[in-house]
């Protein structure tokens, strides 16, 4: 995959992020007790060791992104919102979509979110007339949704929460 | 004698008229998902996970191994065609193919890359099948600390492999071990890690994670403002061209040669049994040497049927290099067979040199679908070989729309719980951050899928030695994989000079 030239607080983020994460895991690996137990390792001894190996890891990559952004000369730009809001977008639907699916049923929930995410992507935006973009949508979410249900339920008989049967 | 039958058990598995089916299914799909950009034919193979299931084993195994041959071929399609490689490993096939397409060349290409991948997927097949039991049975020897230094070394060259980034390689595999040790103790009964959801007891489901860092992950990464809209790249450069024009032709098997081929086939395999090293390289690899022993080497870069046989005959014997080290030692060579890796496991399967040996019957029939899917490139080619440049023009909101739906019906499915949904989406979207930022989603994985074995090889060492730590040199199969080690750092980290190919694909 192309390395892309993301910017410094981006970078920084992740870092940040990870950092948290492993501090977080850390202090669950002590809760657990002691890493030696009668002389060999107990079951916080990995945790123990991966969460030091990754904080040695992440000082190591802060250093190495400056070293890098030094060498090369790149100012650290800001983080970029127009990148993301986008993925936002998606992962806030998916989420949505995850929280209603055993509520609302399959049908419900994947007809709006394939609705959602359509609209998201920009499916059918070159079509000027409103009206026939939001009929062409409509009938392309439903016809994602019933082969979805196709798909699962009649190719290989998995049972899903349904509020109705589609065939 | 033994494994004679078992081969020509697995050929007559894959004719019996389902599993062939599936075969076909399999092959065009994973040449489907690897013509349209932003998909891979890993992607394939983690969707369909889910329908394993209500598979037999076998024609699982069958359906998965056409996909990989067929993924591994796709890329070449858009590579030549619109000059956006299908895969990574078709990134060669691009640089030269193209050139080839803009001279009015591009059915010749197509036709060198069905033939080259067909004569490389066909021989990767046959070594497979004789070389794979061999080294079965030398992995039964490798004891405990072995196994430990084994997957130590196998994580090592992972990270290594990704030596533009090391630390960022170093990072995602401390990651994907760290990901891995969350839920119930692997050597005692201890819930650790939860971070206090009771959920997590049962740890990260392996599908959730195949399905979050391959289909989501791609899903939010093409949802970006800037992502390549396949429908404006493919639509200036459609060509007319007749069905006829596809089929196979001696004269371009002659203009490569049978040497050429075979030597771009062992290139591919061997390259493809090292883990991490995947297609890329054996295709690059491949490429490399085609162009040193050249008779005509002002052609490359100028648009070379050589260069494009020689990464396509390797990319596509990888395939059965790279199950060698998945099948005999549980370790699996590159991410397509990392999935493959699960696709075992979520079927009740530990690879390793026990089932090689008691059951190696159910996996004949996947060598024997790497070989049948292989033969079978020249004629996808024939079928579909008119309908590749419009495949490419998919809208892909709707592309990815379906592919957000299968991806997280699939997960709910896994164990028809929304909380694995859920799980699947926190990974997609951590993948997804990740991938921007250049740590590779590989070694994630590879951590992930190692660390059980890793950690359960290293604490069994530790207690047979009473945590006596030098166990791991004083155990010549240890210290072999130690030293190996070292002798992989050495030449992959300082001794090597060459350039990394830039991939401009997913």
């Amino acid at each position: 995959m192309k390395q892309r030239n993301t910017s410094f607080p981006e970078q920084l983020v992740i870092l940040a992020a990870l950092a948290a994460f492993t501090g977080f895991y850390l202090k669950n690996a002590l809760d657990l007790g002691s890493w030696i137990k009668y002389g060999i390792p107990s079951a916080s001894f990995l945790p123990i060791v991966l969460s030091v190996l990754m904080l040695f890891g992440l000082v190591a990559e802060f250093f190495n992104e400056v070293r890098r952004r030094r060498g090369t000369g790149n100012h650290f730009s800001s983080f970029r919102f127009s990148t993301y809001y986008k993925p936002i977008g998606a992962a806030l639907l998916t989420t949505g979509y995850v929280y209603a699916f055993a509520r609302l049923g399959f049908e419900i929930s994947t007809l709006l979110y394939v609705l959602t995410l359509l609209s998201l992507f920009g499916f059918s935006a070159s079509t000027e007339n409103l009206g026939r973009r939001v009929m062409l949508t409509g009938a392309t979410a439903l016809a994602i949704t019933m082969f979805v249900y196709a798909f699962f339920v009649l190719g290989f008989g998995v049972q899903l929460p349904t509020r109705w049967v589609l065939f | 004698m033994d494994q004679l039958l078992g081969v020509i058990h697995g050929f007559s598995t894959v004719l019996v008229p389902n599993n062939f089916l599936f075969m076909i299914i399999g092959l065009l799909t994973g040449v489907l998902f690897a013509a349209v950009p932003g998909l891979t034919g890993t992607l394939a193979i983690a969707l369909l996970l889910p329908i394993t299931f209500s598979l037999d084993v076998e024609t699982s195994l069958i359906m998965v191994a056409s996909i990989f041959m067929g993924g591994q071929y796709g890329g070449s399609i858009t590579a030549i065609t619109v000059n956006i490689p299908g895969a990574p490993s078709a990134v060669m096939t691009a640089y030269e193919g193209n050139k080839l397409m803009r001279k009015g060349k591009g059915v010749l290409a197509l036709r060198h890359a069905a033939m080259s991948s067909s004569i490389g997927g066909v021989l990767g097949a046959l070594m497979l099948m004789a070389f794979a039991p061999a080294v079965a049975v030398g992995a039964l020897y490798v004891q405990t600390p072995g196994k430990f230094a084994l997957i130590l070394f196998a994580l090592f060259v992972v990270i290594a492999s990704h030596k533009h980034d090391l630390f960022k390689g170093i990072i995602a595999t401390i990651l994907g071990l760290m990901v891995a040790t969350i839920g119930i103790d692997v050597a005692s009964p201890v819930a650790r890690q939860t971070f206090g959801f009771p959920f997590l007891i049962e740890g990260v489901n392996l599908m959730a994670m195949l399905i979050g860092a391959f289909a989501v992950s791609e899903m939010l990464l093409q949802s970006e403002p800037s992502a390549n809209d396949p429908q404006t790249t493919a639509s200036e450069k459609q060509q007319k061209v007749r069905r006829r024009d596809f089929f196979p032709r001696l004269e371009n098997f002659w203009e490569i040669g049978p040497f050429n081929y075979l030597k771009f086939a062992v290139l591919g395999y061997f390259v493809g049994v090292l883990p991490g090293a995947g297609g890329s390289s054996a295709a690059f690899v491949s490429y490399a040497e085609a162009k040193r022993a050249s008779k005509k080497p002002e052609e490359y870069g100028n648009g070379s049927v050589e260069g494009v046989a020689a990464a396509e005959g390797a990319n596509n014997a990888m395939c059965g290099g790279s199950l060698v080290p998945m099948l005999t030692f549980g370790i699996p060579g590159d991410t397509t067979s990392a999935v493959i890796l699960g696709v075992l496991i979520i079927n009740g399967l530990q690879p390793g040199p026990q089932m090689m040996s008691t059951q190696f019957d159910l996996v004949t029939p996947m060598m024997a679908a790497l070989l049948f899917s292989a033969i079978l490139i020249p004629v996808v080619l024939i079928l579909i070989g008119p309908y590749y440049l419009k495949l490419v023009s998919i809208s892909k909101a709707l592309l990815y729309a379906t592919i957000a739906v299968v991806a997280m019906v699939g997960a709910y499915v896994s164990t028809f719980s929304t909380f694995q949904m859920g799980t699947a989406l926190v990974i997609g979207v951590g993948a997804y951050l990740m991938s921007k930022n250049g740590y590779p989603i590989v070694s994630f994985l590879l951590g992930f899928i190692l660390g059980p074995d890793l950690e359960v090889n290293l604490r069994r060492s530790l207690t047979i030695s009473d945590g006596d730590p030098l166990i791991f040199v004083t155990s010549p199969d240890s210290l072999f994989f130690l030293l190996m080690i070292f002798v992989f750092g050495y030449f992959l980290l300082f001794k090597s000079s060459e350039p990394e190919p830039e991939v401009d694909a997913k």
